[in-house]
């Protein structure tokens, strides 16, 4: 099934649910790039290291 | 029933009720989103850390103060208490984020599943730099959305709430950030899908 979305999906640009309304055409152009872009994006993705992730946690207890 | 299975507000509250282990699932559910959020908007991975750090410690210091609105959803709250540290780092600094050459090469590392040449990887390294600069030199507003909305995965209402606009104007600004980075994307002629 060929999915679409558009912007005014407001909670779900990125998860594309269907929806039943018409989108202009600059909206689909750029919900096709999102679309084609959002893996690369995802490799930007970074986590913070396990000393700061420690560090809270150590504040936590001493809290 | 295990700490996975239970919602943010639940493991709030059991936090809240002393069970010390609950931060660490928290903090394993929701890291990346926010330390991501925080590191494209500063891009620098050290000042990345430290507000990541201190906005947890203000998430500690509220929860234990009583403060928490129990209304509210916990990713959003968290993302805002970064965002304005976030601001208070550049207002401080009396400067706009600016363009840098970071390299980021450590997580393209950890992303890869084979191996692969020398000429593959400088390849992955530039395309992964073009597409982080272009995002760098959107409007920072544009930016903020692009970065919410994708790598904290805010629904457009949360970050109309966090930004102090209207839920139209996010939208626009996410349109105008997509429009604006396929515009760059031309002008370099790089193919998204050779990004």
């Amino acid at each position: 099934m060929t999915k679409t979305s558009t912007l005014n999906d407001l909670s779900n640009f990125s998860s594309l649910q269907p929806v039943e309304k018409a989108v202009d055409e600059g909206d689909q152009q750029n919900l096709l790039f999102y679309n084609s872009i959002r893996s690369k994006l995802d490799q930007l993705v970074k986590e913070p290291s396990n000393e700061t992730i420690q560090k809270i946690l150590d504040y936590s207890k001493k809290k | 029933m295990k700490l996975q299975q239970h919602s943010d507000q639940d493991l709030v509250k059991l936090y809240l009720n002393g069970e010390e282990s609950v931060l660490e699932e928290l903090l394993r559910r929701h890291k990346s989103k926010i330390y991501t959020s925080i590191y494209l908007l500063v891009k620098d991975q050290y000042l990345a850390e430290d507000i990541f750090q201190d906005a947890f410690i203000k998430v500690i210091n509220t929860l234990r103060s009583g403060r928490y609105n129990e209304e509210g959803k916990f990713l959003p709250w968290v993302m805002r208490i970064a965002h304005n540290l976030v601001i208070d780092y550049f207002r401080r600094e009396k400067r706009a984020p600016v363009i840098t050459s970071a390299d980021g090469t450590d997580v393209l590392n950890l992303l890869q599943i084979h191996e692969e040449s020398a000429e593959e990887r400088m390849l992955r390294e530039q395309t992964h730099l073009d597409l982080r600069a272009m995002i760098h030199l959107l409007p920072d507003e544009q930016k903020e959305v692009l970065i919410m909305r994708h790598y904290a995965d805010l629904s457009f209402k949360e970050i109309a709430d966090l930004t102090d606009v209207s839920i139209n104007t996010a939208l626009g600004r996410m349109r105008y950030a997509l429009s604006n980075l396929r515009k760059m994307m031309k002008v370099k002629e790089v193919s998204p899908r050779g990004l």
